[in-house]
């Protein structure tokens, strides 16, 4: 047992030398200590800890623990959002161990719980995790744009063109406004990242180059419009392609355009998890803001490096409600006590999540869609 | 007494009975949670599992869990977060009291600078609430999520100018294994509740929870120093060529009463800071291969840090008295500039913890194998002669990568700590357990031959000590006996 672990979860010295100090459960002194992982704070339990992923390594080694069915409850608590990896103070690397003993579970079939089970099925029937139609993903229409006088590719991803069309209509409209040339690529199917923080690493690398090989043909800079995509290809993959993410290229083709919103708004920006400490993205978007007249931006305590995560990671909005709806809650209260009336983010699945649990207390947008609507109002 | 490692047989009954005195969300015998607790916050040692994990948030929780715990004789390990304690290491099939989320800040008083807190209070939640009032307490270089008062109790290593950081606790609520709740100090009349001093009319039984690891009681609440930051800080640094040189100048430092805590560096530690904080790579491997007591070219054996704090004029006296001392001891006073310009790294540290006065985030120098560590007390004059011994053992004993140490200066000089941390990797387990064992020699050689003492329990091995302290001994049998009747506090760690 220890030497196929040994084999398999090669970060052994790291489930050692974790002392338990629970740094990873908390944000650094720029947020106050405030909390930081959410499956601790809503379990109220080490195990689901940074912490208690390395504990859980180390007692697999010593054969202390076999792989069950409770070892997989505690593992697929943690919502991926890598608070813990960048807090350790001991450079141990909690999630990724976390990501190792899900790929253990599943290739003993204890894992994952079941609507992520279904959830992998659906990507491999229909390539997308939503259970709907391959033909249903949404491409807008082309309206006389083609590759060859392309710039960029467009990348949607199956949040988006499955559920939030609006949003990439709207940022069609930004890309047209700011004289983009772009194409939205047409053999776009779920890049495996859903799968890759399943477990599945064999299924979601498969995916992963299949949609890379497909992306390079196109000759183009990919640009991406989900941050999970992004972050698959760019940081899990290492994927040589040319890409950009959205608000980056936006960012500064806005440099030298004069924008103002009809109404002064005040807003606050989310940073999503996996763009945010995934990528290292937390200027453009704030920077693009900056850039628009009659905008106050404010942040919350908890920002950047130190976001909070919405609780939507790693399909836990699915498998795990109760605490993506609790995370979602704290996002929320923490935006208002800014002052803000608008929350944005760069995400399609914490928007879901933090407009959910917002109501009507706060409007939660896109922001494709706030960019659109600045835009608009120049005109 | 004694070791008692067989897994209790009345868990199953016992933990029905937790369950129904507190609900279920308050205990869990989940196989996962267990596994979080096995091997205590350690990161060597076996890896016992317990058997149940309880949670209060609350002091009446506390008090049921261990009636119930007493009348089952189920032993019992109480931890919060993370210090390196053997006693945090739970009895296999046991019972652990996690203090976590009893972490309620209950009172910061003003008016005589103390902060009541519960066990499971951070550092990083204690400093963001003194901080803003202007207040900071000595953490050392503990990082965030670690718990106040254990690592007090647990004899934390900041010494400050009135010991070490374990004075710095006032006083302590405890609940015995009997079900007693009583508080020690001023604060032991129930009806008032003023914590402004250890000291009452009657014996101060604070101690017997100090250093103990909970092995007499499970403390659920305690008052502790909080400092002003005093308008001006700094961190008075000066290099060394010699252990000798270095004790006679924090000898002299000390016992002026100009600092409020200095610390020894050997040059092996104070160069990784350079590493630490991503100023250089790993060290080359010509530094490795040097014996510590060697030291490379570029850099003094010692560096010896002064933190001081308060007003502006006279911490610019006392600095200048410090750079007259060093070269009066044969060192060399090194500037602020100096440290920024030649010690980038080691300046970034000493400025964080001494300086800003924030909780470390690099905790084990940013290193993932940690190790063992040797930490005795020793009379000041003794330092030089134990830390050329201790190395060069060490050394032989294949602990030779990273061996490095610091060394404090506690109550004014009159003792003096040395920690000597070798890095060893837990994954090669020959070279752990001659660790271990070269460690456990180590501590019995420097109390014959230094009379050097330990700072704390860190291996079970250490249970030998013990029985050598004669009619103490005895009489501390005999405490636990009357506090503890059933043994079921920490059985199978010390006592």
């Amino acid at each position: 047992m220890a030497k196929r672990l040994a084999k398999h979860l090669p970060l052994r010295p790291h489930y050692y030398g974790c002392p338990k100090c629970r740094s990873c459960c908390i944000t650094d002194e720029s947020a106050d200590y405030q909390p930081l992982c959410p499956s601790y704070h809503y379990y109220r339990s080490v195990a689901a800890s940074g912490a208690g992923a390395n504990k859980l390594a180390a007692n697999l080694f010593e054969g202390n623990l076999p792989l069950s069915r409770a070892v997989a409850d505690t593992i697929y608590k943690c919502t991926m959002c890598g608070g813990c990896d960048q807090r350790c103070p001991m450079s141990c690397r909690p999630m990724l161990t976390n990501l190792l003993l899900r790929r253990e579970l599943v290739a003993k079939k204890l894992a994952p719980p079941e609507p992520l089970r279904r959830q992998r099925d659906s990507i491999l029937r229909h390539h997308n995790p939503f259970g709907r139609p391959h033909r249903e993903r949404y491409r807008p229409p082309d309206h006389g744009r083609s590759l060859a006088t392309a710039e960029y590719v467009v990348y949607v991803g199956c949040h988006l063109g499955h559920r939030q069309r609006a949003t990439v209509r709207a940022a069609g409209r930004v890309l047209d406004r700011l004289g983009v040339a772009y194409h939205f690529f047409a053999e776009e199917s779920c890049c495996g990242f859903p799968l890759y923080q399943m477990g599945y690493e064999r299924e979601a690398e498969k995916l992963a180059a299949k949609q890379a090989r497909l992306l390079a043909r196109t000759g183009r800079t990919i640009l991406f419009l989900c941050p999970s995509c992004f972050h698959n290809f760019k940081v899990v993959r290492k994927s040589d392609l040319p890409m950009v993410f959205f608000s980056e290229l936006v960012a500064e083709l806005l440099a030298d355009v004069e924008l103002r919103t009809r109404e002064h708004q005040t807003v606050t920006y989310h940073d999503p998890c996996v763009l945010g400490r995934g990528c290292g993205i937390y200027d453009a978007p704030r920077q693009l803001l900056a850039q628009i007249g009659g905008v106050e931006q404010v942040e919350m305590a908890r920002a950047r490096e130190s976001a909070w995560c919405c609780g939507a990671g790693a399909g836990s909005a699915e498998h795990q409600p109760d605490l993506a709806r609790w995370a979602a809650t704290q996002r929320i209260d923490e935006a208002l006590a800014t002052g803000a009336n608008t929350l944005l983010t760069s995400c399609p699945m914490c928007r879901e999540n933090l407009e959910r649990c917002a109501g009507d207390r706060l409007e939660v947008k896109d922001l494709a869609d706030f960019l659109d609507q600045a835009l608009a109002a120049k005109e | 007494m004694g070791n008692q490692d067989a897994p209790p047989t009345d868990i199953k009954a016992f933990v029905s009975a937790l369950e129904r005195a507190l609900g279920h969300k308050k205990v869990t015998c989940d196989a996962a949670e267990l596994a979080a607790f096995a091997g205590g916050s350690a990161t060597v040692g076996m890896l016992h599992l317990p058997g149940v994990i309880c949670r209060p948030d609350k002091v009446e929780d506390v008090i049921t869990t261990l009636l119930l715990a007493n009348a089952h004789k189920i032993p019992t390990t109480p931890v919060s977060s993370g210090t390196l304690d053997y006693t945090t290491h739970p009895c296999p099939g046991g019972l652990v009291i996690d203090l976590s989320w009893m972490n309620r800040i209950l009172k910061i008083d003003e008016d005589s600078d103390y902060a009541v807190i519960e066990p499971g209070v951070t550092i990083g939640q204690l400093n963001k609430a003194i901080r803003s009032r202007g207040y900071w307490a000595p953490f050392g270089s503990y990082p965030p999520g670690i718990c106040v008062l254990p690592n007090y109790t647990e004899r934390g290593h900041t010494a400050m100018r009135t010991g070490g950081a374990y004075d710095d606790v006032l006083g302590l609520e405890v609940v015995t294994p009997t079900g007693i709740r009583f508080r020690t100090g001023s604060a032991a009349f129930e009806e008032r509740d003023e914590w402004h001093t250890s000291w009452g009319p009657f014996p101060d039984i604070r101690g017997l929870f100090m250093g103990a690891g909970g092995s007499f009681g499970v403390f659920t609440k305690g008052a502790v120093r909080i400092y002003p930051m005093g308008e001006c800080r700094k961190m008075v640094l000066a290099g060394f060529d010699s252990i000798e040189q270095s004790m006679d100048y924090c000898a002299k430092v000390a016992r002026a009463g100009l600092a409020e805590q200095n610390v020894v560096w050997h040059w092996a530690m104070y160069t990784m800071f350079e590493h630490m904080y991503g100023h250089s790579k790993l060290p080359s491997m010509s530094l490795v291969a040097l014996k510590p007591w060697e030291k490379p070219q570029h850099c003094h054996y010692n560096l010896v840090t002064v933190q001081m704090s308060g007003y502006r004029e006279d911490m610019e006296t006392r600095e200048a008295v410090c750079a007259r001392l060093a070269r009066e001891c044969g060192g060399e006073y090194i500037t602020t500039e100096q440290a920024e310009r030649d010690m980038p790294g080691a300046w970034e540290h000493f400025k964080l913890i001494g300086i800003d006065r924030w909780p470390c985030e690099k905790f084990g120098t940013g290193f993932v194998q940690f190790g063992a560590f040797a930490f005795v007390y020793a009379c000041p004059k003794k330092i030089a002669e134990l830390e050329r011994e201790s190395m060069e053992r060490f050394y032989e004993a294949g602990m030779s990568f990273g061996m490095t140490y610091y060394s404090q200066t506690v109550d004014r000089g009159r003792s003096q700590s040395i920690r000597f941390t070798p890095f060893i990797s837990p994954l090669d387990q020959d070279k752990s357990e001659r660790a271990m064992a070269t460690i456990d020699q180590f501590y019995k050689d420097a109390l014959a031959k230094y009379g050097a003492v330990a700072m704390l329990v860190t291996h079970p091995e250490q249970r030998e000590l013990l029985p050598k302290t004669g009619g103490y001994y005895q009489v501390w049998k005999a405490i636990k006996q009357a506090l503890d009747p059933n043994n079921i506090m920490n059985p199978h760690t010390l006592y």
